[in-house]
């Protein structure tokens, strides 16, 4: 009897009690679950950041662009600011106001060739001509011969960045 | 046996905070590398955005400075000031200083921020002088906390592009015989059709050699109008259209009132050897004037001063260094065209009806003299052919080492070179030098010059159809007076033009401002 009972006792005292394992493996899948979560925020963040880095490439990509481009069309240089005549700017840009108001998606790289691997990807690009005594200030357009370039860059028809530089005429 | 008990109860609660203490800090350990990554995306954001600033910042000052005034300075310019002036002018007061203004302090201008857009992009910038001929410009970009700073360097260039030409007129140009021109030569002149007369701003010959282009600022439509290419008749490079107009160089473009300095004028030295009005001027001409002249001869002179009104001759002198002739300034055309000036030279003498009355001007001749520095004389605010005139012949010598710039700077003065019906042997070992200024330059005979001929006078409307006889002369004239010169001397003439000399102090120099390539840099933030 004591022998059975003793062989009972000490079986019941060599492993843990149900209560024990069940809050055991309450912290480690807290834990688990936890990390798990860490882990799927961060790949979210480093997805995030890694876009930014895209996008602030895509948006250097027109900045190329438009160092490249000059200022007015020499051929027509007294043509009103924008896209001439029948010109498309998603087929033909020979000067930088032919970017006015355009979308480019994929997104052109430093020539303007489209980045056929950016799929997803856009460029939006506004110009607005500034006040020589007042950078901030917007004027009619081709009333200046400073420009303020805008590119929005979106992923997915999202806003990832919006960037921006001065453009003179040099000329 | 308790004791072993206690130990695997405990055992549990300790793995499992192990674990615990595992999982949390492979989570902080995420969270700390996304942020990480996360901050570092954002700062390259901003530091681009501040780089983007800068560079726009840059673009800029590019195009604040790109109307930088660089004409109107003797001399090198003290480029910090100018640049400062040039700048306060367009940003004191805007809205882009905020009504601000900038400063210059202690070598250094410095421009307060200029906001870029309404975001948070902004720029300021500095200029420095590094040296006589460099500015630099140095931009900060900054967004947020982010800053980029770009440099680039300016440099200031004195402009001799005119000396590109052999030849440089505001009228036209006539070459004729065997002149021999290497270079370019570019004529101003567009007025080819004067009272029935056309006046085409080239005339060459079958003999002539011009191994150069001929730029005219016409058109090629207003240069065909009355066929003007019909005139050319020489060897030439081609003809050049609508080139530039020849910018500077005109009366206020001169001061060589410097010049007089260290001079000794001639009426303090030996007098004349006598005075006569022997010679008409011009000596072959319908109108023959007569000019009360002191006459010099065999004489040295080294720096000397010609008054204004001395008209003097000299003939078989030598001149060592700087002859400065000079002249009123302020008379007007009108006043001279009047004879508003009428004093006789010589005492006790009685006008005759063809006297040429120069008592504030100066018209000089030069027979055999041999000349060992410049020809300068003051600047007169017009140009009138027989007033302020000045006439080699003979075999007149130059060996312009004193100055090799300019070895003639006589703005708005008539510069006859073995023309005008005189003598016309010239020396063959003669070598005019630099650049040679006159209102009208006329080089005929023998003659070598290493150098750029400038007429600088534009015989316009006011002249009425007499303008057709105001042109450049090299060479011999064979048009039968139609240039109002000599007929059938033979001519002996070459020019070469010399790029790589400067321009003499005297001349208010053009300074182009360019950016250096190759100095745009990125500076530590």
């Amino acid at each position: 009897m004591s022998e059975r009972t003793g062989q009972r006792g000490y079986s019941s005292r060599s492993g843990f009690t149900l209560i024990e394992a069940l809050i055991a493996s309450a912290i480690v899948g807290l834990g688990l679950v936890s990390l798990l979560m860490a882990s799927k925020s961060g790949t979210q963040v480093n997805a995030g950041a890694r876009e930014i880095t895209h996008a602030i490439n895509i948006g250097q990509e027109v900045r190329e662009w438009t160092l490249k481009l000059p200022f007015a069309d020499p051929e027509t240089p007294d043509n009103p600011p924008g896209p001439d005549g029948s010109e498309d700017p998603q087929t033909f840009v020979d000067d930088l106001d032919d970017l006015a108001s355009v979308t480019y998606s994929p997104p052109r790289d430093g020539t303007g060739q489209a980045l056929s691997d950016m799929t997803g990807w856009s460029q939006q690009i506004t110009l607005s001509w500034r006040n020589p005594d007042n950078l901030s200030q917007a004027v009619a357009d081709g009333a200046s011969e400073i420009i303020y370039v805008e590119v929005v860059v979106s992923c997915g028809g999202k806003s990832v960045l919006t960037t921006g530089w001065l453009v003179t005429k040099r000329e | 046996m308790k004791q072993s008990e206690k130990f695997n109860r405990g055992f549990a609660y300790v793995l499992a905070l192990l674990l615990l203490a595992i999982f949390s800090t492979l989570a902080v350990a995420f969270a700390s590398t996304t942020d990480l990554g996360l901050r570092k995306s954002e700062n390259y954001r901003r530091a681009d955005k501040a780089r983007l600033a800068a560079e726009g910042g840059l673009e800029f000052v590019v195009y604040l400075l790109k109307d930088l005034e660089t004409q109107g300075w003797t001399g090198q310019p003290d480029m910090l000031p100018v640049v400062y002036s040039h700048l306060a002018g367009q940003l004191d007061g805007t809205l882009n200083l905020s009504g601000g203004s900038i400063s210059l302090f202690e070598e250094s201008i410095s421009v307060p921020s200029i906001s870029v857009d309404s975001g948070d992009a902004s720029f300021s910038f500095a200029v420095t002088c590094p040296d006589d001929s460099t500015f630099r410009v140095i931009v900060t970009g900054e967004s947020g906390s982010c800053s980029r700073r770009l440099a680039i360097n300016y440099n200031v260039t004195e402009d001799t592009s005119i000396l590109n030409y052999s030849v440089a007129s505001r009228s036209r140009v006539i070459i004729t015989d065997a002149a021999v021109v290497d270079g370019d030569i570019c004529s101003t002149w567009d007025r080819t059709y004067i009272s029935g007369h056309y006046i085409p701003p080239f005339s060459t010959d079958e003999d002539t050699a011009v191994n150069g282009e001929l730029a005219t600022v016409m058109s090629q439509s207003g240069f065909d109008e009355y066929n003007s290419g019909s005139f050319i008749e020489g060897e030439h490079e081609g003809l050049v259209y609508d080139a530039p107009n020849l910018e500077g160089y005109t009366t206020e473009d001169f001061d060589t009132s410097s010049y007089q300095a260290g001079t000794t004028n001639i009426t303090t030295l030996d007098p004349p050897n006598h005075w006569d009005n022997d010679d008409p001027f011009p000596a072959l001409s319908n109108i023959r004037r007569r000019i009360d002249r002191p006459v010099y001869e065999n004489q040295t002179f080294d720096n000397v001063y010609i008054p204004v009104g001395y008209n003097p001759k000299f003939v078989n002198c030598t001149f060592n260094q700087i002859i400065y002739i000079d002249t009123n300034e302020a008379a007007t055309l009108d006043e001279w065209s009047h004879g508003y000036y009428n004093e006789h030279a010589i005492p006790g003498e009685e006008h005759q009806s063809n006297d040429e009355h120069n008592d504030h001007s100066n018209n000089v001749i030069f027979d055999d003299c041999t000349f060992n520095g410049p020809v300068i004389t003051a600047v007169p605010r017009d140009y009138w052919w027989s007033k302020n005139a000045l006439t080699f012949t003979g075999e007149t010598t130059f060996t312009n080492d004193y100055m090799p710039e300019s070895t003639i700077m006589a703005p708005n003065f008539g510069v006859d070179i073995g023309g005008r019906g005189y003598d016309i042997e010239g020396n063959p070992d003669s070598t005019l030098t630099g650049i040679i200024v006159g209102g009208i330059v006329d080089i005929r005979g023998r003659a070598n010059i290493e150098g750029t001929i400038l007429s600088m006078y534009y015989p316009d409307t006011d002249r009425g159809s007499a303008a057709r006889y105001y042109g450049t002369n090299i060479g011999c004239d064979d048009d039968g007076g139609e240039t109002g010169g000599a007929t059938g001397f033979p001519g002996d003439i070459r020019i070469v033009p010399r790029p790589e000399f400067e321009l003499p102090f005297g001349i208010r120099k053009k300074y182009t401002v360019r950016a250096v390539a190759g100095s745009y840099e990125e500076l530590t933030p």
